[in-house]
């Protein structure tokens, strides 16, 4: 019987579905008994879709339409250099 | 879905043949669309210093290259494929040392007592889906830093996986890591935003 922190472990590959058969079912028949490992096993889901939804960004001090811009007049200059 | 999918290709040869064209648009809507995972892949690869500048020489290249892109992968692909490589190589070429991640993010409170049961649970969550956590602006900036603070390589592994929706071959391919390295990075990273977000909500009930 797996515990509590094999499941938080693998908690992640359950939500994927990237388990073998018989360790998705070890852990389906855990959290249907284990209140605990369900909830973080749903808060573990949803945060993982929520960051999908929110798309955070890198920290950068630089912003597309400046990038875009640059890069543009570069590849103009390299064009009119042949 | 074939449909779609032919859609999706059709628009992407559209925006191809904009910016060989040189359309002003069309370069701020792909660097705004691809700039933020490229950054992500060259951070995580030759590390903050030069990262920008080698997504900066990835796009010059990329720009010059686009008349011979023959769309066998998706222009995302395409791209990050690009800058790893441009960030491999300088790694090779300057022998760069990226340092290694912890093994555990620090603040990782031991949750189980020896017997594997949980010791320090999480507590409940008032905002417990996910649109729920979406409507709350506490959390919405909880995860943009929380993401921002992830190690490098964690971070360019929940957003090639979680927020572009890529495959794990591509991930594995794109950032030199094996499959489970991938599910783990994948996992941590998850685990530390949940960690916040578990927090938030413990303060909210008091």
């Amino acid at each position: 019987m797996i515990n509590c922190k094999e499941v938080s472990e693998d908690a992640s590959n359950y939500i994927d579905g990237n388990l073998p058969l018989m360790k998705r079912l070890s852990i389906k028949l855990h959290i249907f008994i284990c209140v605990r490992c369900r909830q973080y096993i749903e808060q573990l889901s949803s945060t993982a879709t929520a960051v999908a939804a929110v798309k955070p960004k890198e920290k950068t001090s630089s912003d597309a339409q400046a990038i875009a811009q640059e890069l543009l007049e570069k590849c103009k200059k390299t064009k009119s250099e042949h | 879905m074939k449909k779609t999918f032919k859609s999706k290709r059709d628009h992407e040869d559209v925006l191809i043949k904009k910016l060989i064209q040189g359309d002003p648009k069309s370069f701020e809507h792909v660097v705004e669309e691809y700039h933020n995972i490229m950054l992500s892949v060259a951070r995580a690869i030759v590390g903050e210093s030069i990262a920008d500048e080698v997504v900066q020489d990835a796009w010059i290249s990329a720009i010059k290259a686009l008349p011979k892109f023959e769309g066998r992968s998706s222009l995302k692909t395409w791209l990050l494929q690009i800058v790893s490589n441009g960030a491999k190589s300088r790694v090779r070429r300057e022998n760069r040392y990226v340092p290694l991640e912890p093994e555990n993010n620090p603040n990782q409170r031991d949750s189980f007592d020896e017997r594997g049961h949980w010791a320090n649970p999480q507590n409940q969550w008032e905002d417990n889906t996910p649109e729920a956590i979406l409507a709350n602006e506490d959390l919405k900036q909880i995860i943009e830093e929380s993401y921002q603070s992830l190690p490098a390589l964690q971070r360019a592994t929940l957003t090639m996986i979680d927020v572009e929706d890529m495959k794990l071959e591509q991930v594995c391919n794109i950032l030199d890591i094996s499959a489970s390295n991938a599910r783990v990075l994948l996992h941590r990273a998850r685990v530390a935003i949940h960690q916040n977000i578990d927090e938030y909500q413990g303060k909210k009930d008091d």
